[in-house]
């Protein structure tokens, strides 16, 4: 018998790209720990430095969770990408405020993240123990964690192209990467979105979204940290 | 031993106390990241050095177009303030805002002989 979602692609498959993902995610990863080494020359704030490796982090993990299929995993994975959403989004929202809009970051706007964040465990928790099933459970948080991306990466896709905006030298790259791999976030999800509640995209195409993503992400943590390291080795 | 940053702040300091009214000063890279600088508040030396070095890199596209040359110097003024900015070396910026109460011609002539400090260093 012909397996006709096999062969169109529609179905989530472990395939190369999900190791070129974890590859790009986890080496972005070490690429900002050794860029914070240097975040005295770029003074944006510890925050933003712990965002940004929170929102790699947990998308790591979000990727390595692949490598199960596990309705319950794959529920929990969903909960690292949204934490990984909300982090890489705040982290641009600080920026833009320190930098674009040259304003102070409330106390209100430091707490929101970390409330957002306990917010979707709560929610699976409560799931689990009201009885729903896995599958479900499986299928409301991946439709959740569509609706974060897309919100956080339509709001990323904005700071990042008013940041660029103002910046000069290696920022402007900077920015424009992360630009970019918002708007394949934002393609990616929506066509996750409507494969989840109307008609089926075929897998490969929000694959290749998905490592494009992952691809500008990286390239845009590697323009940081040979900028940072650079101007390090002027000053010392 | 001395580092580049400390020399850098060095010649600032000098600069500074050379010329009356300067309020602050910066060396900062064409991507607008802060090599040294006078500014005590974090938060103020970040947008000092961000928007000074875009303002550079604007005015230098303008220059670029309008007269086909590098630019080397900008200056511009508001009601109570003045901002210079010179190259200082080829990877380097060197902002400096001043009052209003400040003879032009001193304070240029002081951050060319700085920026040249700084080329040497």
């Amino acid at each position: 018998m012909i397996d006709i979602p096999f062969l169109y692609g529609v179905e989530e498959t472990i395939g190369l790209h999900v190791i070129l993902s974890n590859i790009f995610w986890w080496v972005s990863l070490f690429l900002v720990i050794s860029a914070y080494r240097y975040r005295h020359i770029w003074n944006v704030g510890k925050l933003v430095w712990a965002f940004l490796f929170m929102a790699f982090l947990f998308f790591g993990i979000r990727e390595l969770g692949h490598l199960t299929k596990s309705p319950i995993i794959d529920s929990v994975r969903y909960i690292f990408g949204m934490w990984s959403a909300i982090f890489l989004t705040s982290a641009m929202i600080f920026i833009f405020i320190k930098l674009y809009l040259r304003k102070t970051i409330s106390r209100a706007m430091i707490i929101l993240p970390f409330a957002l964040m306990f917010l979707f465990p709560i929610i699976f928790i409560f799931l689990i123990f009201s009885g729903t099933r896995t599958e479900e459970i499986q299928y409301i948080m991946s439709i959740t964690e569509n609706i974060v991306w897309i919100v956080g990466s339509s709001i990323t896709i904005y700071t990042t192209y008013l940041l660029g905006m103002k910046s000069t030298g290696g920022f402007i790259n900077f920015y424009m990467f992360f630009h970019f791999a918002a708007i394949f976030a934002l393609l990616w999800k929506f066509l996750g979105l409507i494969g989840n509640i109307s008609c089926p995209v075929p897998y490969a195409i929000r694959e290749i979204l998905e490592t494009l993503f992952g691809v500008f992400a990286i390239l845009s943590i590697i323009v940081l940290r040979k900028m940072l390291m650079k101007l390090s080795k002027q000053i010392s | 031993m001395t580092t580049k940053a400390e020399l850098y702040l060095f010649a600032l300091s000098e600069l500074e106390n050379s010329t009356g009214d300067i309020i602050s000063t910066a060396i900062v890279t064409h991507d607008g990241l802060i090599m040294a600088c006078t500014r005590s508040d974090l938060k103020q030396k970040e947008i000092f050095a961000a928007y000074g070095a875009a303002t550079f890199k604007y005015a230098g596209d303008a220059m670029e177009e309008l007269s086909g040359e590098n630019i080397d110097m900008l200056l511009y003024e508001s009601k109570n303030h003045m901002v210079v900015t010179v190259r200082a070396g080829k990877h380097a910026l060197l902002i400096a805002l001043t009052g209003k109460n400040v003879q032009m011609g001193l304070v240029i002539m002081n951050v060319q002989k700085t920026a040249q400090k700084i080329k040497e260093i």
